[in-house]
């Protein structure tokens, strides 16, 4: 029988401006019948464009210029258009990233997803509708019929994309396409998501094409892995052999990227891979990792390592049995929470606490209603401190961050006290020092830069907090770029020419131009990937190490 | 590649955007030139030549002065070319700068503002600004003002929304917590991200504001005569229009090109910026 997808010496260019960009070089890859299939690397290395060209829906400026694409034995390319629709409407389903966006805002979820019986089975109406309700509960939505009748915006993200999952399995398809299914989701969803998905890929044993950044995920869901880098797939096998004993240095670069649970802040850095990660198709005719791996040699910088197999893996290393070499020694030892060390708490009766917060509440008025949002929230917090608070979304982080930083007012009663002085509650109010005290690394950096500054403007603007000017600013604006691992390039490029993680350590540089006492930080890594996600925050520690500073981390 | 350099790619692919430019690159040579291009003297009368149809000498024929109209419609581009962008450019800058303070900050200050433009918007923009030009006397000038004005609160409204959606992101946020002033945050870090939109809104109004003061010359509270007018010259002649068809033809039709070369342009644009 032939394989749910089968994907041969595949090459993807987008075309910008004048140039062509090879995206993906020579991807081959093949997942069996009921077999899931995981596909992990940094953002921005060509994982969703694999995707998107397996159901021929590149983006306009993107094209096919060689290989072959299979479905379901089918070669895509030279289906003729209405085969093609009728394939992706009955053999291949796609759930993409970001569930709001892929709803319908104004059609009722019963509307749309009678759409996809009417389009697949030719069925109308109420027959429809049973069939949407049936695979709702499938879905393990306990109350069908409300929902059929709700707009996606009445539903809770975990919910819509429940939904998605309703509508992509509706059609029984022979292969499914998870794009980053749980990336928007909190912890407690995405595990339940995750969950629903195992099961349902038990039930109906579809093959499943998984793509995620999350090596934890891609382990836990699939049965085979391919790491794809800078458009080429680096390294691919067995879920277990891939992770237990990685044949390619990027694969065990990203292991030690992981943080182990328990391993405490200060007892060693998170491990960051060196460098950047190159723009796809910058590199030909040489390794495409040999510039950050730890023991590339002259001849990975002459010539381009062929796939090898190595015990059942393909890795496309000269070098695959050295490889090990390189995964952490013990990463998963020290498992149990260590206890807070006991000079810490011996400094804390010592003094005074940096920040504190007394009966801090907070209503908002939700269409003439109260709804209390945090009840009277009492903290206190030492210098060089690092405090995590944790919540699923919705119960009051961002309300307290906000509290705390003066960007919404709180309720009568509430007070917070900066080193011993009460803090007016509005930041407009608050006195330069009190402001350059205590600053925001916001969780969306798309959002926190200002989308029409360089680099150099947006640290640089805050560097007149400290009233610094010249030559003086320029200074500590480099010093502070270079902590946060940012090059001179980049200080001239403007928010949009830069990756997420970029961006956040952007951010977290302005968060510490005016060298702040007490920082918040609404975390939110599981917005980028493995790579960048970590690295941003050795860096911010690096940043903030010599001025005994208090965290606040939201996640 | 930068931002501006992708846009400058989109807008030389774009067919509208170049189509309306050269629309409206046309009259504005026919604008500056003026009586230096026109084969004929536009303002000279010819009482032995009065309403003679389009020869090889009058090629769009004569008026009821037998004055060349070719000449004339040329001639006419210059007024409405200097009045319409003009109080179009007054409106947007005027629009925006109350969009952005009643955008930012919001609270009774918003109220009131927006209860006044939905007020105004409930008023036919003609009436009010001829109400407004009778009472203050017309002139180019009082034109330039009172139109400008009038499409303040219709950009203001734009902007406003606009200025509503970028309050709300993170950049706002910092720039409050690193101590920036509102006339910082409004002028220095929310402006350069509306402008696109102000300026896309910019050409929508220019469009209507030539046929405005078209309107306004035709009944007479325009652009004044001895002007060459091409509102003014429909005025003129629209009760020969069942005789003498080519006296209000060519200018009807110098307007409507006018119109339809912005409108292209402001599609154009549009696109360029959503890029």
């Amino acid at each position: 029988m032939s394989d749910a997808l089968r994907i041969e010496h595949l090459d993807v260019t987008y075309r910008t401006g004048r140039r062509d960009r090879r995206v993906l070089a020579d991807l081959s890859l093949a997942i069996r019948r009921g077999e899931s299939y995981g596909l992990v690397g940094e953002s921005g290395c060509g994982k969703s464009t694999a995707a998107f060209a397996a159901i021929r829906y590149l983006a306009r400026n993107g094209r096919v210029s060689g290989g072959r694409i299979l479905v379901d034995g089918r070669d895509l390319m030279s289906l003729p258009p209405e085969e093609l629709r009728r394939l992706r409407t009955q053999s291949v389903s796609m759930v993409y990233q970001d569930p709001g966006r892929a709803l319908n805002p104004s059609l009722k979820i019963g509307r749309q997803m009678a759409e996809v019986f009417e389009a697949a089975e030719g069925l109308r109406g109420e027959a429809a509708l049973r069939r949407a309700a049936e695979m709702l509960s499938r879905v393990q939505i306990a109350s069908p019929a409300r929902v059929l009748g709700n707009y996606p915006h009445e539903l809770s993200g975990g919910m819509q994309q429940r939904v998605i999952i309703a509508m992509a399995l509706s059609t029984n398809p022979a292969l499914l396409i998870l794009d980053e299914p749980t990336t928007g989701l909190d912890a407690t969803v995405e595990a339940e998501v995750l969950e629903l998905i195992a099961r349902l890929h038990e039930e109906f044993k579809n093959s499943i094409l998984f793509i995620s950044h999350s090596l934890a995920v891609v382990a836990h869901m699939c049965d085979r892995v391919g790491v794809l880098y800078a458009g080429e797939l680096v390294e691919e096998g067995a879920a277990a052999d891939v992770f237990g004993s990685p044949r390619h240095p990027y694969t065990a670069a990203l292991l030690r990227c992981v943080p182990g649970y328990g391993r405490r802040k200060n007892q060693g850095r998170l491990e960051t891979i060196p460098g950047f990660l190159p723009a796809p198709g910058s590199i030909s005719g040489r390794c495409v990792f040999a510039e950050r791996c730890a023991i590339a040699t002259d001849r990975c910088r002459r010539e381009a390592p062929p796939a090898v197999i190595v015990e059942g893996q393909l890795s496309r290393c000269f070098y695959p049995e050295r490889a090990q070499e390189l995964a952490l020694p013990g990463a998963a030892a020290s498992v149990a929470p260590s206890p807070l060390a006991a000079a810490e708490i011996g400094s804390r009766s010592k003094s005074e606490p940096l920040l504190s917060t007394r009966n801090l509440s907070k209503t908002y008025q939700v269409s003439g209603k109260p709804l209390q949002a945090l009840h009277a929230v009492t903290l206190d917090l030492w210098a060089g401190e690092t405090l995590g608070l944790v919540g699923e979304s919705g119960s009051g982080k961002s309300s307290l961050a906000k509290l705390l930083l003066g960007l919404s007012v709180p309720d009568a009663g509430s007070e917070i006290e900066l080193a011993g002085e009460t803090l007016p509650p509005r930041a407009d109010d608050r006195k330069p020092a009190q402001l350059k005290a205590l600053q925001i690394v916001f969780q969306n950096p798309g959002s926190a830069l200002n989308r029409s500054q360089t680099v150099r403007r947006l640290i640089g603007r805050s560097l007149r907090l400290v009233g610094l000017y010249g030559r003086a600013r320029e200074a500590r604006l480099r010093e502070l770029a270079a902590s946060v691992r940012l090059t001179e390039r980049h200080l001239d490029e403007k928010p949009r020419q830069l990756s997420g993680g970029l961006k956040q350590r952007v951010g977290i540089a302005r968060a510490f131009a005016g060298g702040p006492r007490g920082r918040v930080r609404r975390a939110h890594l599981g917005a980028r990937c493995v790579g960048s996600g970590r690295d941003s925050q050795p860096a911010g520690r690096t940043a903030g190490r010599p001025a005994g500073q208090l965290y606040l981390h939201f996640a | 590649m930068s931002l501006a350099r992708e846009r400058l790619h989109a807008a030389l692919r774009s067919a509208t955007l170049i189509v309306g430019l050269l629309i409206l690159a046309f009259w504005v040579v026919c604008a500056v030139f003026g009586s230096r291009i026109t084969p004929l003297d536009g303002y000279a009368d010819d009482l032995l030549a009065t309403l003679s149809p389009p020869s090889s000498v009058h090629w769009f024929g004569t008026d009821q002065l037998g004055r060349d109209i070719f000449s004339r419609v040329i001639l006419g581009a210059r007024d409405i070319l200097i009045v319409a962008p003009l109080a179009t450019l007054l409106g947007t800058v005027f629009g925006t700068a109350l969009g952005l303070v009643v955008g930012y900050l919001r609270g009774t200050l918003d109220d009131v503002v927006s209860r006044v433009i939905e007020a105004l918007q409930a008023l036919p923009l003609v009436i009010v600004a001829l109400m407004a030009l009778a009472a203050v006397g017309t002139s180019n000038t009082t034109v330039v003002l009172v139109i400008g004005f009038v499409f303040t609160p219709l950009i203001a409204r734009t902007v406003r929304s606009a200025v509503l959606v970028e309050s709300d992101l993170d950049y706002v946020a910092a720039a409050r917590l690193r101590g920036d002033g509102a006339a910082s945050i409004m002028f220095v870090e929310i402006l350069p991200n509306v402008l696109p939109i102000a300026v896309v809104e910019m050409t929508v109004r220019l469009g209507y504001a030539i046929f405005f003061v078209a309107s306004l010359s035709f009944i007479g509270f325009g652009i004044q005569p001895p002007s060459a007018d091409w509102g003014i010259a429909i005025a003129e002649n629209y009760s020969l229009i069942g005789s003498y068809w080519w006296t209000v033809l060519f200018d009807a039709g110098a307007t409507a090109s006018l119109v339809i070369g912005v409108n292209l342009v402001t599609d154009g644009l549009a696109s360029v910026f959503e890029t």
